[in-house]
């Protein structure tokens, strides 16, 4: 399952955040549309065959979950998403209102509950809630790629204990890669996770930055391929397994 | 045309046909369910219902749901049926 860096609305502020919602009724479709659209962008599953294939295939930045789907219960996915990629949220939104279904909803993972009716205004306030809470602060503070050390929260990278000196493009195109090691990361990829969607920045601006990148990394066990046609993928080339998080640095929900 | 129980916002009464014509058709999806006495289905069809109702300007309606589905959870069949026909007479009452 794949996770993205939301990207932001240099005219609103704020996340502009890509939203998978699964709900099955229509009519539930139009009423999260109407307090979504124009905000975020939503793409709509009505099951969880659809949700689990979309989540294969797309990046997203928060998932709207019911819980009575036709082809069975939600609690199962947020369980899924949970273990696969827990920096995804959830928010739960269903009509099951007792206090057990909502403490089961946040204790399977989700990080949010609304029942059903909601106010849209409701809905709104509770996905940016979710979103600063869970985009703004990182989940984790360190991550080694290769033999870089980085710090998340500082947005410092260092090499042998000395300060590796990049661009913040650079540098967020190093987390952009190194969090997908070994993954083919399409420009259309890399430029949404630096700019978002809302900035018209050419892709092929990426192509310097990452040109750059690639020859300050390289002496680190760090090799980014351009893959003609697709994008970039790094390898390390040393290390078997070059990614590594700490546990969460800050409790979640903290920022 | 479809009027609504409390007024609501232009935006909500612009897909109001699409909510009441899909009730429309869940009257006859609850009439097979309870021939069937397929519970499972029948909570799920009244859970929707309540979940949705409210914000389209149907308030009693998502009562009426709620005590549906609080019947097919008991398997209480004469219930179900008794609701189906308050829903039925609820919604008739919205039809101009």
């Amino acid at each position: 399952m794949l996770g993205r860096i939301a990207g932001v609305d240099p005219l609103k502020g704020g996340f502009v955040a890509k939203v998978l919602v699964i709900e099955d009724s229509v009519e539930a479709q139009k009423l999260v549309e109407l307090a979504l659209k124009g905000i975020h962008e939503l793409d709509f599953v009505a099951s969880l065959a659809e949700a689990r294939k979309n989540l294969r295939e797309k990046e997203f930045d928060l998932v709207l979950l019911d819980l009575t789907l036709p082809d069975g219960d939600g609690l199962n996915l947020c369980e899924e998403v949970q273990k696969e990629n827990s920096r995804l949220p959830i928010i739960v939104v269903s009509a099951k209102t007792s206090v057990s279904d909502r403490v089961m909803g946040l204790v399977t993972g989700a990080d949010d509950y609304i029942t059903k009716p909601y106010d849209s205004r409701e809905l709104k306030a509770r996905v940016d809630t979710v979103m600063r809470r869970t985009h703004l602060a990182p989940r984790s503070s360190q991550m080694l790629i290769g033999e870089l050390a980085v710090d998340l929260l500082a947005q410092r990278v260092e090499a042998d204990e000395k300060p590796l000196d990049l661009t913040p493009i650079e540098y967020r195109i190093l987390i952009a890669l190194g969090e997908k090691m070994g993954e083919v990361l399409t420009r259309e990829q890399i430029y949404e996770r630096l700019w978002g969607e809302a900035v018209n920045v050419g892709q092929r601006n990426i192509d310097a930055h990452v040109s750059k990148l690639r020859r300050k990394v390289k002496d680190y066990g760090l090799s980014i391929h351009s893959k003609r046609g697709e994008g970039y993928a790094m390898t390390g080339d040393k290390l078997e397994k070059t990614v590594k998080t700490t546990s969460n640095a800050l409790p979640h929900g903290i920022q | 045309m479809y009027s609504t129980e409390v007024p609501v916002d232009s935006d909500i009464q612009e897909i109001v046909p699409l909510f009441y014509e899909s009730r429309l058709k869940d009257l006859g999806k609850i009439n097979d369910a309870i021939n069937d006495k397929n519970f499972g289905q029948l909570k799920v069809i009244a859970h929707t219902i309540k979940g949705i109702s409210a914000p389209y300007g149907y308030p009693t309606l998502e009562r009426i749901a709620k005590e549906m589905e609080v019947a097919a959870l008991h398997e209480n069949a004469n219930l179900v049926a008794q609701k189906l026909q308050e829903m039925e007479a609820y919604l008739k009452r919205y039809q101009v």
